[in-house]
């Protein structure tokens, strides 16, 4: 049943999946409930978030409702407060809730991306230390930690291009490391740092891509283009990729990640040095993907992008996967960054740093 | 700020024991090479005390102006200097005077100053015949190391100067590698003259003429001081702290030029259409080979090899015809050693893409794709060169019955070098320039392994065409039938070895790729 006001609607999921079966918890669904009796006069006890889980909701949900209805979606329990679709933007509380929705969701669909006990170590140090890790179908996956935590490093193994020490990595039903050949052709990579054949320009560097993955000239041209229109860089097509700014060299590198459409795609901080208006823009492309049944496994520094777009979340650090599950579980009652600062640790007070201001000198 | 700088550079130089045992290894080997070869010359130098002014003057004078210019040239060629170029301190705030004089004196710090002043310390035995001769030389050392430098920092500068664009000046490159050619033939033909038989006529003329050069000048000065012309050994004074002097003054300039210009961004111009990758069939292979077509014309690192592949035979065959080989010998040389650089300029292929290369890796490129993709231009120039090559080789030659042996020799050469490529570059690649550095700099360690892999992978294809070159001149001396067996034997066992080069290389590709990404990150 999908219970929707004039100005807006709260609407909690009830479990359709085992991890919410418990039920709501007595003090979140009674704060919700008690605010909106105070705002409209009208109870709301329970609904289910219909298929598509799009609730149109007025724009004036105050602070309360919104905590208390976040405070529900904590129990595991869904709760939808969107804003009206003629008010831009998206309301917090009502994506956080969809995602937890979205999050159960996935929780049932066929793992494409799995790691299980994968190290490796360089020399004395251990950069990744027995990493678990299930990406699912239809996912968002985020990978965060510290500088140095071994993000790029387990991307790496994932993708080919790392020798772990142990440890297996599967994509759909292929190990990686047994058959990198199947694997390769199932995975979208876009590494961090590491060079692309900048001599080339956007239009060559993504036909030279596509062509490596097997793909006809003519769908080349035809996804390169519409690839190209996807990320705003049909008049940089003609330029030599190291002529590009930062942000146009890691689009296009996007571009040519996604050009053949690969099961799993496997981002190494797709939205380092990209504007707003590009990352929204990729972050779309991804949803669309996502919404398609495609897997992303993006890692990013950027707490509040993490908990925005994706569904589940791993914090590593110290080369370990140290919490990780739907972004809801992870974060608790705190966002995302709180929650990854207190985790990983290591936050220094600036203390003892009288001379840091301006002087004469 | 001297001292620092000092510190700096011992640092860097202590830095280099830091690394991993091979690396170590080499190091060590290329220092005991340095000593041996410093002793040499200081040996050669001291045994010269005993002849006369005038015989010891022209191997002294020929021999050291090779050195102060190999030292000069020698990091714009090399691009050993890296390490302490002037724009690194920009953030610093340092004043271009202070920087550029510190610079200068840290500059002879290292192996290369240390083995120079080591060398220039034995002219003092050569010329400690008296007083003026000893004092003259002494004088004449130190002005050497104050030219050589100051010289070495203002190629240095000019260098990182011309790089800030990101197509380097094709003229001063050209230049570049052409002065290095003619150095080292000029050395070759100065260390092969029989010192002791009087050394005809042209040597001492040509010593003569070098003296006058800021570069002889310094080892003439005391030669001249012993034999009493004083108004020649004023001359050489006055040219040499010349160039001292006017290397200092472009060095100042070089350093605050560095310090004050940034790297234009550009917006760079537009490439319509997609060039190569049109004209060539749409696989990997396709692909891979349009792409080194591409780098070739835009890549500097690429088109200065290439560059330098028709200069060497060309510097050859003058540095022999001046030895007295007839015309009709020489003719038959210049085909076969551009085959052999040709197909040996691919062995070091994959370490030029860096880590771009891991594009190739994670789409699961297969390895002979790979291997025949690099392999396709240089055959595409390679196989046209040996068939007009070989006629024209056979018309300078005035020799008909040569042409199967021609065509069978610098095939096999050219096949046999190729494959070798295949593997070597696959198997052991070394560093080499980064995209978008100098193609004359070098990075910052290249230990052994450069030097074991190129002289390796040469040697390898001169000994596999050892049949095919016997078998040729055995057609030269005896039966003319011989030179079929020469184009058999050529053809069959290039053919041979291209294949099995391509084959391993592309197993070892698939084998290894993730470690050569991994060697392409240590190095970029």
């Amino acid at each position: 049943m999908q219970v929707a006001f004039d100005s807006f609607a709260l609407v909690t999921v009830s479990a359709a999946s085992p991890s919410g079966a418990e039920g709501p918890d007595r003090r979140g669904r009674s704060a919700a409930r008690g605010r909106l009796r105070t705002r409209q006069g009208t109870v709301l006890d329970r609904a289910i978030i219909s298929d598509p889980p799009i609730i149109r909701t007025g724009s004036h949900a105050s602070r309360a409702i919104r905590r208390a209805a976040e405070r529900a979606a904590r129990r595991r329990d869904g709760v939808a407060l969107v804003r009206r679709r003629d008010t831009p933007g998206r309301d917090r509380v009502a994506s956080s809730a969809l995602a937890a929705q979205a999050a159960r969701e996935v929780a049932t669909r066929k793992v494409v991306l799995e790691l299980r006990g994968v190290s490796k170590r360089f020399g004395s140090t251990v950069a990744v230390d027995g990493v678990e890790m299930e990406v699912r179908e239809g996912s968002l996956f985020g990978v965060v930690g510290p500088n140095g935590a071994g993000k790029t490093t387990t991307l790496s193994m994932i993708t080919g291009l790392l020798r772990p020490d142990a440890g297996t990595i599967t994509v759909g039903d292929t190990d990686v490391w047994r058959d990198p050949e199947a694997a390769k052709r199932a995975i979208g990579v876009l590494p961090d740092r590491l060079r692309l054949f900048d001599r080339l320009t956007g239009a060559q560097l993504l036909y030279y891509a596509g062509v490596l993955r097997g793909l006809t000239p003519a769908t080349v041209r035809e996804r390169a283009g519409e690839l190209a229109t996807a990320f705003g860089l049909e008049d940089a097509l003609d330029r030599l990729v190291v002529d590009y700014s930062a942000g146009m060299a890691k689009k296009v590198a996007l571009a040519a990640a996604m050009i053949h459409a690969p099961r799993v795609l496997v981002l190494d901080e797709p939205f380092e040095s990209l504007d707003p208006v590009s990352a929204a823009n990729v972050t779309e492309i991804l949803q669309k993907y996502v919404a398609s049944g495609g897997a992303v496994l993006v890692s990013s520094h950027s707490m509040d992008l993490i908990q925005r777009i994706c569904d589940h979340v791993a914090i590593i650090v110290a080369g370990k996967v140290i919490v990780a599950g739907s972004v809801e579980k992870v974060r608790g009652d705190r966002t995302l960054e709180e929650r990854f600062v207190e985790l990983a640790g290591g936050r220094q007070s600036a203390e003892g740093m009288e001379w840091l201001q301006p002087s004469s000198v | 700020m001297v001292a620092t700088l000092l510190r700096l550079k011992l640092q860097i130089l202590a830095n280099l024991f830091r690394r991993s045992r091979w690396q170590k290894a080499g190091i060590v080997i290329g220092l005991v090479v340095a000593v041996a070869v410093a002793a040499l010359g200081i040996l050669g130098l001291v045994l010269l005390r005993g002849a006369t002014a005038d015989d010891a003057r022209t191997p002294v004078v020929l021999l050291g102006a090779l050195i102060v210019l190999g030292f000069v040239l020698g990091p714009l060629v090399f691009g050993a200097g890296d390490t302490l170029d002037p724009r690194r301190f920009s953030a610093f705030g340092m004043r271009p005077r202070g920087l550029a004089a510190g610079l200068v004196l840290v500059a002879l710090v290292g192996l290369p100053g240390l083995v120079l002043t080591a060398w220039l310390f034995g002219a003092v035995a050569t010329w400690s015949r008296g007083p003026a001769p000893t004092i003259a030389a002494v004088v004449a050392i130190l002005l050497t190391l104050a030219l050589c430098s100051v010289g070495s920092r203002v190629t240095v500068g000019l260098g990182a100067l011309t790089q800030s664009t990101r197509r380097p000046r094709v003229l001063g490159l050209t230049v570049g590698s052409v002065l290095l050619v003619v150095v080292a033939s000029l050395a070759v033909v100065v260390l092969g003259t029989d010192w002791t038989a009087g050394s005809g006529r042209v040597l001492p003329s040509l010593a003569r003429a070098v003296a006058w050069t800021p570069f002889g000048a310094p080892f003439a000065l005391p030669a001249d001081v012993a034999e009493g012309q004083w108004l020649m050994a004023l001359v050489e004074l006055l040219s040499c702290l010349a160039a001292t002097v006017l290397f200092a003054w472009a060095w100042f300039f070089v350093v605050r030029g560095l310090l004050s210009s940034v790297d234009r961004p550009g917006r760079g111009r537009s490439y319509a259409g997609s060039g190569w990758f049109e004209r060539l069939p749409a696989a990997p292979a396709g692909v891979i080979a349009a792409r080194t077509l591409t780098y070739w014309g835009r890549d500097p690192r690429y088109w200065t090899s290439l560059v330098v592949i028709p200069v060497v035979p060309v510097v050859m065959d003058a540095a022999l015809a001046i030895a007295g080989v007839p015309s009709t010998v020489l003719a038959l040389l210049p085909l076969p050693v551009m085959c052999l650089l040709l197909g040996w300029s691919v062995h070091n292929d994959l370490a030029a893409d860096s880590t771009a290369i891991w594009l190739h890796v994670s789409s699961g490129t297969r390895g002979r794709a790979d291997r025949w993709g690099r392999l396709v231009p240089v055959l595409g120039i390679g196989v046209p060169l040996v068939l007009v090559g070989s006629v024209l080789t056979t018309a300078l030659a005035e020799d008909w019955e040569l042409l199967p042996g021609v065509l069978g020799l610098s095939s096999c050469l050219l096949l046999t070098a190729a494959g070798l490529s295949s593997l070597l570059s696959a198997a052991f690649p070394y560093p080499t320039p980064r995209p978008g550095d100098s193609p004359f700099s070098q990075p910052q360690s290249t230990g052994p392994a450069a030097t074991v892999v190129q002289a390796l992978s040469l040697l390898a294809a001169l000994v596999l065409s050892i049949p095919a070159a016997a078998a040729f001149i055995a057609g030269i001396t005896g039966d003319w039938r011989w030179h079929y067996l020469a184009l058999v034997l050529g053809l069959g066992v290039g053919v041979l070895v291209l294949i099995a080069g391509v084959r391993t290389g592309g197993r070892v590709f698939e084998r290894r790729g993730p470690e050569i990404v991994g060697f392409a990150q240590l190095f970029d």
